[in-house]
Formats: C-alpha cells, sequence, structure tokens
C-alpha cells in the first residue's frame, strides 16, 4: 500500500515536469502524513524558432544572415509561436488527525510569457523593408502577452480509498506586472523606389503600471482555483492511475493605473515636402512619419483596470503502477489564454525498483510540435525528489526546434 | 545642416521595439536592409528669384522686370536751404527812461539766405518751424514783437507777441508750414532775401515809466529749421552736379547661376525731368560689377560720354498736377551696345559716372525756374529680360555652412554599414546639369565628395514652340558609409557644383509653369546595434 502510494506521488510529480505540461500544479496527496518541500521549473518552447537562432541572438555579438534565412525558412506563415514559464515555490501538506483529509499550503511565485507572429513580421525585424520594395507586406496578427504573478494558497485534500482522492485549493494572485498586445491588423507598403511608406495598424495593447515595478508589487490582484481528482482502476497487466486536474482558473485585475492603447491608424509617408532648399531645415522640423505614428499612438493611450485570465490549464493524465519494469503513460493538456494549442503527450519508462524510475516523453502540440523529454525521480521513506529536462528535439536538432526545461521538486515527508 | 533619415529612426524603432522583450537582455546585433524617403519636392526657378523682379506672360515666360533708380535730383540737391538764425543783441547805451507800451527798440532789417548759386524769389514752405529766444535782463516784463514780413498765410503775415517777464528768457516754437515767402527782400527786387520786423517795450500793462541804464541788455534769437520747400521760384544759376556712386541691385542675386547667356533683353534708361529748369546730362560711365567675381563691365553705349540736353518742365501751377515733366528715353539693344555683357555678368552693383549742368544756357527764364516737392529730375534704368537664355557651360556655385548633427544621430548613424542616397528627379526645364558636392573645413579644403564622379543630369527637349512637353528622369546616387559621416562630422561647409547646360536649341525659355521634381530616398544597410 505504502509502496502504491509513493510510486503515485513520484509520477505526480512526474507529471508536472514534463515537457510543455503546466508546471505549477500542486497535485500530491500525502495520506497520513506531513510534508514540506520545494520546487522549480522554467521551460520554453517553439517548433516555430530554432535553438540555434535563439541562442544566437541571446549569446552572440552578431546574428549571421544565413541564421536568419535558416530561421525564417522553418517558419509558419501565418503563426508562430514561443511561450515560456516559470515557477517556483514552497509547498506544504498537513494530514489532519491521520485521517483522509490534509490540508494543503502553497506559495508560489511565476511567470508567463506567450507570443504569436506571423513570418512577415520576422522578416520585416529581421531583413529590413528593402526585400518588399514595391509591395505590401502583412503582418497582421501578432499577439503576446506576459505576466509575472504571485499566489498563497490553501486547500484541501480527501483519500477517499487506494488511489482515490479529490483536492482543491483556492489561491490569492498578486499581480506583479502584466503586458499585453494584440495587432489584428499590421502592414507596411514600401514603394519601389523607396519613395513612399504606408503603414497600417489596428490592435490594442495593455501595459501593468510602469510606476510600480519589483519583485511582489501589486499592480493587480486576484483570486484562482486548482482542482483536481485521482482514481486508480486495474488494467489487463498492471493498475493505472488516471488523474484530472484544472489549473489556475482564476483572473487578477489589474489596477487603474494600467496603460490601455487601442490604435486604428493608417499612414503614409512620402519623405518631408521642401520646395524651397533654402528653407529645408525648417521644413524638416515636426514632420517625420515617427512623429505622425507617436501622436497617432499617444491619442490612442489611456489608463484604466484591466482583466487577464491566467494561463490556466486542464489536464488529464494516465501513468502506469509497477513495482519493477518497463512503464507506460500518457495524457493531454489544454490552456486558455495561454496561446496554446492542445497537447498529447505518451510516456514510456523504467522502473528499477520502488525508489528509482526514469521516463521518456514524446508529445505533439503546445507551442511546439514534436518534443521529447527525460526525467528521474527518487523516493524513499522521508525524502521524495525528481529532476526533469525537456524539449531535447531542441537540443538534438538545434536547427529546426528552440526551447528547454528545466524542472525540479523535493520533499521530506514526516 | 545633414538631417539623418528619421523613417530610419522608425524602422530601427520598430526592429529593437520587437526584440526588446526584456531590457536586460543583450540581443546580438544584426544587418537590416532599409528603404525610407527622406525628402520631395518641387523646385521652381522663381522661388529662387526676388519675387517682385519676376512676371510671367501669357505663354507663362519668365521676364525678369527691374526699375532702379540711379539718380534722383530734387528740390534739396538744386538749393538746398540750410536752416539759419537771426541773432539780434541790443545795449542800452544811456541811462534813459521810457514809459510802459512806448518801443524802447525797433528793427527792421533784410535777412539773406545762405543757398548756393541760385537767386530765388518765390517759394511755398511745405514743412519748416521757427524758434524764438527771447531774454529779458531788466526787472520790468516786456513785450516782444516778432513779424516776417516775407511770409504770409492767406494774405496775413507772420506775427508773433510775447511777453517777457522781468529777468526771465523764453523759448518758442512756430510752424511755418504752408507760408509764402517772397524772397524779394523790402526792396521787391532783390532774391534770397527775407524782411523781418522786432519791436520791444515795457509790457502796457505795466503802471510805471522805467529807467534804463546804460548797459541794459536784450537778446533775440530766430531760428528757421528744417526748410522743406513745396515750390520754390528763381533763377537757379547755372550749377554742375557730379554723381560718382554705385547702385545695389537684387535682380540677379539669387538666380541660381553663376553666368548665363542672355539672348533678348529690353532695357531702357528712363530720363524724367520735373525740374522747371534746363538741364544738360552727361553720362561719363555706367559699369555693371559683379561682387563675387569683382567683375567689372563697362556700358558700350552712344549714350556714353556725350551731352544730353533736356528742357524745363512745364509749370502749371496747379497743386494736384502741377508739373508737365519732360521724358526721354534711351533705348540698349544688342547692336547699339553690349549690355547683354552687363547682364550676363550677374551684378550686385552698378557703378555710374555722371554730371548734370543746370541752365546750361544760362538765366534765359529770366529767374522763373521752378521745382516743386516730389517732382525730381530721375534717371531710371528699367529691364525686362525674358528668360531666354543659354546656360550651356554655364556654372553655379553655392558654399553653405552645416552642421552634422552627430550627437543626437550618433547611434543611428554609426549603425549604417554601407548604402546610397537616392536623388530621383524629374526634369522639366530644357537644360541639364552636371552635379557634384564637396564636404569643406573651415579653411577651405576640400575633404570629400558626396558622388563618386561628378553626375550628370538630363534635360528636357524643347519643341520648336520652345515648350517642353515631358519631363526627363534621372538618379543621382550618393554613396553612403562610415567615411562619408566622419568627414561630414570634420566638414564645416558643403559646396554644391553645377554646370548647366541648355539642351536642343541655343537658347532654352524658363517658363513659369516648369519644374524639377525630385524624391530622396535612403537605402541602407544597417546594424541593429
Amino acid at each position: 500500500m505504502i509502496r502504491h502510494i509513493i510510486v503515485f506521488v513520484m509520477l505526480s510529480y512526474a507529471a508536472t515536469t514534463y515537457a510543455q505540461e503546466p508546471i505549477l500544479s500542486f497535485q500530491s496527496e500525502y495520506a497520513g502524513r506531513n510534508m514540506v518541500g520545494a520546487y522549480g521549473g522554467i521551460t520554453a518552447t517553439s517548433s516555430d524558432f530554432s535553438n540555434r537562432f535563439v541562442g544566437s541572438l541571446i549569446s552572440d555579438d552578431q546574428l549571421e544572415p544565413s541564421l536568419i534565412l535558416d530561421q525564417l525558412s522553418i517558419m509558419d506563415a501565418d503563426r508562430n509561436k514561443l511561450g515560456m514559464d516559470y515557477e517556483s515555490g514552497v509547498i506544504g501538506s498537513w494530514n489532519v488527525k491521520n485521517g483522509p483529509h490534509s490540508l494543503l499550503f502553497r506559495a508560489s511565485d511565476g511567470a508567463h510569457i506567450h507570443f504569436s507572429t506571423p513570418k512577415n513580421a520576422m522578416a520585416l525585424v529581421f531583413q529590413g523593408n528593402k526585400p518588399f520594395a514595391g509591395d505590401t507586406l502583412d503582418f497582421s496578427n501578432i499577439s503576446g502577452l506576459g505576466m509575472r504573478y504571485q499566489q498563497l494558497s490553501i486547500g484541501w485534500s480527501y483519500n477517499q480509498g487506494i488511489g482515490a482522492s479529490i483536492w482543491a485549493m483556492a489561491s490569492f494572485v498578486n499581480g506583479q506586472q502584466m503586458a499585453e498586445i494584440d495587432i489584428s491588423r499590421s502592414w507596411l507598403y514600401t514603394g519601389t523606389l523607396g519613395d513612399t511608406l504606408g503603414v497600417g495598424l489596428t490592435g490594442t495593447g495593455y501595459l501593468s503600471d510602469t510606476s510600480h515595478v519589483g519583485f511582489a508589487k501589486p499592480s493587480g490582484i486576484g483570486g484562482a482555483l486548482d482542482f483536481g481528482l485521482n482514481r486508480q482502476f486495474q488494467g489487463d497487466f498492471s493498475d493505472w492511475i488516471m488523474r484530472a486536474s484544472v489549473q489556475n482558473l482564476g483572473i487578477i485585475e489589474w489596477s487603474s493605473r494600467t496603460i490601455q492603447a487601442d490604435v486604428d491608424t493608417n499612414l503614409n509617408w512620402y519623405g518631408v515636402e521642401i520646395n524651397d532648399l533654402l528653407a529645408a531645415g525648417e521644413q524638416f522640423e515636426g514632420t517625420a512619419l515617427e512623429d505622425s505614428l507617436t501622436r497617432g499612438i499617444d491619442n490612442s493611450l489611456s489608463k484604466g483596470r484591466h482583466y487577464t485570465w491566467l494561463p490556466g490549464a486542464a489536464q488529464v493524465d494516465f501513468v502506469q503502477l509497477k513495482d519493477k519494469g518497463l512503464e507506460l503513460g500518457g495524457g493531454a493538456v489544454v490552456r486558455w489564454n495561454a496561446g496554446y494549442n492542445p497537447f498529447a503527450y505518451g510516456r514510456i519508462g523504467y522502473r528499477f525498483n520502488t525508489a528509482i524510475a526514469l521516463h521518456s516523453t514524446i508529445g505533439y502540440g503546445g507551442y511546439g510540435a514534436f518534443q521529447m523529454g527525460i526525467r528521474g525521480g527518487y523516493v524513499s521513506e522521508h525524502i521524495h525528489a525528481g529532476l526533469a529536462i525537456n524539449n531535447l528535439e531542441a537540443l538534438i536538432v538545434p536547427s529546426q526546434f528552440a526551447g528547454g526545461s528545466l524542472n525540479f521538486h523535493f520533499s521530506y515527508l514526516f | 545642416m545633414i538631417i539623418i533619415p528619421r523613417p530610419l529612426v522608425f524602422l530601427f524603432a520598430f526592429v529593437l521595439f520587437a526584440t526588446s522583450c526584456r531590457r536586460d537582455l543583450q540581443l546580438a546585433s544584426w544587418n537590416v536592409d532599409l528603404v525610407a524617403p527622406i525628402a520631395y519636392g518641387e523646385l521652381n526657378f522663381s522661388d529662387y528669384v526676388t519675387s517682385d523682379n519676376l512676371i510671367a506672360d501669357n505663354e507663362e515666360l519668365i521676364h525678369i522686370v527691374a526699375s532702379e533708380t540711379l539718380v534722383s535730383l530734387g528740390l534739396d540737391t538744386l538749393i538746398g536751404i540750410p536752416d539759419y538764425s537771426i541773432d539780434t543783441g541790443f545795449v542800452i547805451p544811456i541811462s534813459i527812461t521810457f514809459p510802459p507800451g512806448v518801443p524802447f527798440f525797433v528793427q527792421k532789417e533784410d535777412t539773406r539766405l545762405e543757398v548756393k548759386d541760385v537767386e530765388l524769389t518765390y517759394g511755398v514752405i511745405r514743412e519748416s518751424e521757427i524758434e524764438v529766444f527771447l531774454e529779458n535782463t531788466i526787472d520790468k516784463p516786456v513785450l516782444f514783437q516778432y513779424a516776417i514780413y516775407s511770409a504770409t498765410l492767406n494774405g496775413d503775415t507772420f506775427f508773433v507777441e510775447e511777453r517777457i517777464e522781468a529777468n526771465d528768457t523764453m523759448t518758442r516754437r512756430y510752424s511755418l508750414e504752408g507760408y509764402d515767402l517772397d524772397l524779394r527782400g523790402e526792396s521787391g527786387t532783390g532774391y534770397n532775401t527775407v524782411v523781418t520786423f522786432i519791436q520791444a517795450m515795457i509790457h502796457p500793462s505795466e503802471t510805471e515809466n522805467h529807467k534804463f541804464n546804460a548797459g541794459d541788455e536784450f537778446n533775440i534769437k530766430n531760428t528757421v529749421k528744417n526748410i522743406i520747400p513745396e515750390y520754390i521760384e528763381g533763377y537757379f544759376g547755372n550749377q554742375s552736379l557730379k554723381f560718382d556712386e554705385d547702385e545695389s541691385v537684387k535682380v540677379f542675386e539669387k538666380l541660381p547661376f553663376k553666368s548665363v547667356n542672355v539672348t533678348e533683353y529690353d532695357l531702357e534708361l528712363f530720363i524724367d525731368n520735373g525740374i522747371g529748369a534746363d538741364l544738360k546730362l552727361s553720362i561719363n560711365e555706367l559699369t555693371a560689377f559683379n561682387g563675387s567675381t569683382s567683375k567689372e563691365v563697362g556700358l558700350d553705349h552712344s549714350i556714353i560720354g556725350s551731352d544730353e540736353f533736356f528742357t524745363r518742365a512745364v509749370n502749371l501751377y496747379d497743386a494736384n498736377d502741377p508739373v508737365r515733366h519732360v521724358q526721354k528715353a534711351f533705348s540698349f539693344t544688342d547692336e547699339n551696345s553690349n549690355l547683354d555683357k552687363l547682364l550676363e555678368n550677374r551684378p550686385d552693383r552698378f557703378l555710374f559716372d555722371l554730371s548734370i549742368e543746370v541752365n546750361p544756357l544760362g538765366n534765359v527764364s529770366l529767374g522763373n525756374d521752378f521745382a516743386w516737392y516730389g517732382h525730381n529730375l530721375s534717371a531710371i534704368m528699367k529691364l525686362d529680360l525674358p528668360l531666354v537664355i543659354s546656360v550651356k557651360g554655364a556654372e553655379f556655385t553655392d558654399t553653405a555652412a552645416f552642421t552634422f548633427e552627430s550627437g543626437q544621430s550618433a547611434n543611428t548613424t554609426k549603425r549604417i554599414n554601407s548604402g546610397q542616397l537616392n536623388l530621383f528627379l524629374e526634369n522639366g526645364y530644357p537644360f541639364g546639369a552636371t552635379v557634384q558636392f564637396y564636404l569643406m573645413d573651415t579653411l577651405g579644403t576640400v575633404l570629400d565628395s558626396l558622388l563618386l564622379v561628378p553626375t550628370s543630369l538630363d534635360g528636357a527637349l524643347e519643341n520648336e514652340l520652345g515648350i517642353v512637353e515631358e519631363s526627363v528622369k534621372s538618379v543621382v546616387e550618393i554613396p553612403v558609409d562610415q567615411e562619408l559621416f566622419s568627414n561630414l562630422e570634420g566638414a564645416s561647409f558643403l559646396k554644391t557644383n553645377v554646370q548647366l547646360n541648355t539642351t536642343g536649341l541655343d537658347s532654352i525659355h524658363i517658363r513659369s509653369n516648369s519644374q524639377i521634381g525630385y524624391k530622396l530616398t535612403a537605402d541602407l544597410n544597417v546594424a541593429t546595434q
């Protein structure tokens, strides 16, 4: 029985750290025991960007043109995603009177970034507008969200029997920082001779209070719910655990000092009109394109409250339970307000004994396409630990994929 | 002043914004190819010439018209009546007693005006004033009476009467505007003479006699100032006036070329005599001087060195239309003069040496010479220059000071790897040009040229009617690299050199509806940081 519980705990943690699965969940149950622990992880994923490109962009002095061309060659015309999640925290579980009920605690710091851009926007940024002279470059549908927040959570779990439990947590969310952009229409026309620039822009943007920044400084407040259930059932060759959860179902209200931009403008630029060369200097003043754009954007700026759904997730996971030998599993994840495609994965691994297991994961979806990861877990009487490295595909084929993930957890049971 | 193309800054901003989600993340630099417009416009020849001097005829042909007054000889030059003063002081020689109201000093005298060698008999004062200073040194008030018998207004003689308190002085001013002046003196046969009258007495309001002591003193000073006659009559003498001056002309100072072959022009020297005296005009020299080249071209015409006689204007005695002028015009053509050479010199000054002799035949009017205010002897040069010109080989050079704003835009300019500025021209004028731009330091040393070689721009062709039907396109490519910016930072002047060449026919027509359209664009390879 204890062994089953230990295996379940380990696999639950494993699930929290697999590639592209939410890393913020609290899924553990410690029937009849108390626990304190810490966890953390960061994951970044994209199959539309390459690690070689991103790595050079953030670490080299000069980005080679060939890398840019390679990057553009693998991009989708309309949507190219990149997502990143980070969370670290401390957790605790207190068993009430050695019974089926436990109280759950959590304090965490998290961040989420995702954006989606068409290929043309990247081409404009990394190649300039000259390749598109004589044409209208449409780079509409740029969207992105970034936020940093902290959570204080308290919850409850009820152990209904072997492998069967339900749990729920309520969180107070401190919104530290947020930036959101959604450009539905954007285009740039460049004249054949370079004598005309036309710009069209329709979109909205939000930026949390810029005068009040720093770790845990509140720019917004909100709440969230996490809940789930676990059920053990018997298969042909072994038992399985099914786990279903909803995480970060919540919202943040950003303060009234949130900057909002609502832009809908079209501009044409032919240069400064100078019909008197003797007064050319005077005619240059205040007539540049960026002045017009700035005026247009300034006129669209306002401040006010803004509500943002937390980038939450719903997940279902199946895990095979064995004492030793080959183990299988799989699951699926959907997320909201995260720019995230549904993600499905399968896992296979080997359990060496009741304490040590090594699993690999192969998945598809989320912010990328094909993804794979590996993790190891250790379980003893008082120590539970796990370490996962994901998005191995980006390490193996850096010219085609981008990303990297590292997650860990450590718990002490008493 | 060189301006960094601002659209490039915008594109930079877009690039950097899109790549700087984290400010503490130092991204790699990469190179992008940017094209953007900088400036555009339409240049019209007429913008560079003083607009008052340009007119377009019915066929849109531009004419340079000018009217420069070389000489204006008026009353002040001919007569020149100066300010004058009459000082009257007297001392009581012996002790004597006078009752109140009985003049103890009476003086009537002729005063001769200090004017040129003229004999004026009559005049009307347009503007002047008389200042009277009175000094009383006795211990009783004195009544002074002062009159100018020669000055009458509507039949009344100019007369003032002032009470001067005991041991006091007084200064008063009176206007003489509109007074007629009879300058023939008390005899009625003289000239340049005014008759004045002064009388002083113990003020009649006093009740006691006054005993003057020997040595008591009285002073009266009358000053007539700023005399501007409205009309003057008499004999103006046989004067010789010499004018050796230069007259600046603004017509050509903005013409965008150093030399031009003028093929058509209409110029006349217009002499307008509004003075009632015979005159003899002698033009000894008329030279067109170009200050920038220090080149001067003298006029070669029959008028130079010869005497021209002008009969007197006719006095109509009508204040609204008082004079019928005598006018005479001298026409200058390419057949009777070398005036085209003067105009092609782009003069900014005309130097002239001329003399005028008044009444060369003496007093043939028997003292009836006259002059009205505003009716002068004028020598006016009137120019009508239709711009039908040949500028083949003509050169336009302009040097302008500038400061390269490297401070604010240094980050931008340093990121420019290479490229060029493209100047797209659409020339509607029937002349082409070869252009080059030079960067020079403060000493005038050429640091660099903006173009690799002087670049030729095509000119449009005129049809048989002298009309351009289609503009001609050209492109000037200005290479841009870091060496250029370095030279820009070290340069203080931009010298523009343009060699103009008319196309097709020898002479082309400059029309007001012609223009040069241009678009300046940047085509640059730029590093993001």
